[in-house]
């Protein structure tokens, strides 16, 4: 799952994409409006943690224009606790608001369940066969039994299961599983690929040669 | 409500009615009544005269003869009834001589006096020889008549009271129900809507200008109350980033083991933080203190320029990491004033001026000598402030772009603090500026003397550069001041 973090506060951006990056997150951070902007634009995040008072553009035009082109889920961050500013953001888009100073795993929690919301899953807990995935815990179990994932393995699982019966490309996998800043060969994914088959089953995964993998409802 | 103003006022409204009234109807009805009873006190003295004088002249004559003689000449005891009036003469020896009619039972009053006897005044008048003569008349009609007048007086009276007292309460309820309108209207608006004012059309007269001016404190306190509120709320949204970064980091950091520059880097984080909230918190805590008038400034000779040189030299090392040129020039006047906090002035918009300016910028401090006041002018040639922020400036966490301050590190209390000390020294603060080409605060305080060194003609057109050493001799001269008593 990837994640855009449009916040001005240096310092709070790097400890909220530290703490989301240990969660098995990829995590962009844009300084400012214009370029917080441009970036969600421009790529497919599963989720935006937005700040309403940002130099060179606001919050609340950053969410006007993204709501012009994208659905992208948008977990308002702000300083401002007025109602007012509450409804405003949430009428003109917003998924959800969050007040400064926040706990981290409230916002952890909103985020996941922003993310699960999105991809139409109402539960925590999401299974497929014998498979079960807790996305709070950030556990699987298959046939009732724990079994070990490594962070990326459970994020590239995580995001196809998401999208149970789609077809999810190679590219979208890595737009959706590495941050820009992360440098990777693509057979990379071929490796993460045969490492969940082996460990929760042949045909957990299927894929499509070319064009992408797949795990059926 | 039985103390009321209304009730009060009625009350004595009471009191001084029925006392006027009642002294009003006392004095008509004795006046009355000494008028009727000296009116047949004079009638019977009349006739007891004239009888008294007829039966002298007929001494000779018999009792009867004279009795019937007399009744003739006044008819008035002639006829019939038992309440028509009488008269009877005795003799010297006190025997009857003369009497209007048979059978009365007159006692003899032996003198001569006025005397009343059940409902009969009599007169009793001396004739020669030591007769005596007295005249008797029924007064039940004349009492009758008194009391009918004093029947009529206690009766109009009442009604007199009874129509005033409603006036009364009538009109006190007129006159005091504009008071309540206001009392109830201000005791809404200090219950929750400040915002709710008197209806000052309504009330006329006195009340209205209690009411205008009743108004009037409520503008201000609900001016005091609103900026009070939004102060708190100011202060708590500036709290609130540094705040989380605290708990984000540390949250962030105590979820598992790490390495020491992991520890490290997120101490320097809320170390940042806390440093900020530090800002905050003083500067709060400062212009609280400015508030309540508890700050007490001292009463120092400070040569401006001298304050002026000591913050350039002090925030040389910011300039220089920003690569902005410092510099002063101008004379060396006197004020009097509070060096420490004169030098806060000077800190804070030098601070400004270098943190808003470009690399390779300059800020020169400029001081001139205007009249009986000193300028001091901080000139940048920073990034401007538009026009629309200018008037809002000085305000309490007014930020000219939300993020800029905070990058700066600024706690947004600065210039509203710098305002403060300045008006508080009797000066004023301005400030003029172009979006891109820089910003001029100029501060303008009472001067009280002026200290000229011989070379300063010289010395004061000469920019003072304060890079590296003060290269300019500090050239002071120790001379009583005259303060200004």
């Amino acid at each position: 799952m990837r994640i855009l973090i449009i916040e001005d506060e240096t310092d709070l951006a790097r400890a909220v994409r530290k703490a989301l990056e240990e969660d098995g997150f990829a995590v962009d951070v844009a300084h400012d409006g214009e370029s917080g902007l441009y970036q969600a634009q421009t790529c497919d995040y599963d989720a935006i943690l937005l700040d309403l008072m940002l130099p060179r553009r606001n919050g609340w035009t950053v969410l006007d224009q993204l709501r012009k082109t994208k659905d992208t889920p948008v977990l308002i961050l702000t300083a401002r606790d007025g109602v007012d500013d509450r409804v405003r953001g949430l009428d003109d888009g917003a998924d959800d608001y969050l007040v400064k100073p926040f706990n981290l795993d409230e916002l952890r929690a909103r985020i996941r369940s922003l993310i699960r919301r999105s991809a139409g899953k109402a539960s925590s807990i999401l299974r497929a066969g014998d498979v079960e995935f807790d996305t709070a815990s950030r556990t699987v179990r298959k046939a009732g039994k724990a079994v070990t994932l490594s962070p990326k393995e459970y994020s590239v699982a995580e995001f196809l299961m998401m999208h149970r019966g789609e077809l999810v490309t190679r590219t979208k996998l890595f737009e959706h599983v590495y941050d820009e800043s992360e440098d990777t060969l693509s057979n990379v994914m071929d490796v993460y690929i045969s490492n969940l088959r082996r460990k929760l089953g042949k045909d957990f995964i299927t894929t499509r040669r070319g064009e992408g993998y797949l795990i059926h409802v | 409500m039985f103390k009321s103003i209304r009730t009060t006022l009625l009350w004595w409204y009471v009191v001084i009615l029925v006392g006027t009234v009642g002294l009003y109807g006392t004095v008509v009805y004795y006046a009355l009544r000494r008028n009727v009873l000296t009116q047949v006190n004079d009638r019977i003295r009349e006739q007891a005269v004239a009888i008294a004088l007829t039966w002298e002249d007929n001494a000779d004559e018999k009792a009867d003869a004279v009795a019937f003689e007399l009744t003739e000449l006044f008819p008035v005891f002639a006829g019939e009834g038992n309440d028509r009036p009488y008269f009877i003469g005795w003799k010297k020896d006190g025997t009857v001589g003369l009497v209007s009619r048979a059978g009365l039972e007159v006692p003899f009053p032996g003198q001569v006096c006025y005397r009343t006897r059940g409902m009969w005044r009599e007169i009793t008048v001396g004739g020669s020889d030591g007769r005596l003569v007295l005249v008797g008349e029924h007064t039940g009609t004349v009492r009758a008549e008194l009391s009918g007048y004093l029947q009529l007086l206690l009766g109009s009276g009442a009604a007199v009271l009874a129509l005033a007292l409603l006036g009364g309460w009538f009109f006190s309820g007129r006159v005091l129900a504009p008071i309540h309108r206001i009392s109830r209207a201000a005791s809404e608006i200090s219950g929750s809507n400040l915002a709710r004012r008197i209806d000052v059309g309504k009330t006329e007269s006195e009340l209205g200008r209690l009411a205008g001016t009743l108004n009037s404190a409520f503008d201000r306190l609900q001016k005091t109350v609103e900026q009070q509120s939004r102060f708190t709320a100011d202060a708590s949204h500036e709290l609130r980033t540094p705040v989380s970064i605290v708990l984000a980091t540390a949250e962030q950091t105590l979820a598992k083991d790490r390495e020491a520059p992991e520890y490290r880097e997120s101490l320097e984080a809320v170390l940042r933080a806390a440093r900020r909230m530090k800002s905050i918190v003083d500067g709060l805590l400062a212009l609280t203190r400015a508030d309540s008038g508890s700050v007490t400034l001292e009463r120092d000779n400070v040569d401006l320029a001298e304050v002026v040189e000591e913050t350039l030299a002090l925030l040389e090392p910011l300039a220089g990491e920003h690569a902005v040129t410092l510099s002063s020039s101008g004379p060396r006047p006197l004020i009097i004033g509070d060096r420490e906090r004169i030098r806060e002035v000077f800190t804070n918009l030098v601070t400004n001026a270098i943190r808003y300016n470009h690399r390779g910028g300059t800020v020169a401090v400029v001081v001139q000598e205007n009249g009986t006041h000193v300028e001091a002018k901080v000139i940048d040639t920073g990034i401007g402030i538009a026009e629309e922020h200018v008037p809002h400036l000085f305000e309490r966490f007014y930020r000219v772009d939300a993020a800029r301050t905070r990058a700066a590190g600024g706690s947004g209390l600065g210039l509203a603090i710098t305002k403060w000390i300045v008006e508080s020294h009797g000066g004023s603060i301005t400030v003029s500026s172009r979006e891109g080409e820089g910003s001029t605060f100029t501060v303008r305080l009472p001067r009280i003397s002026e200290v000229r060194p011989p070379c300063d003609a010289v010395d004061s057109s000469t920019a003072r550069s304060l890079t590296g050493t003060t290269d300019r001799p500090l050239t002071r001269v120790q001379q009583p001041i005259q303060h200004p008593s």
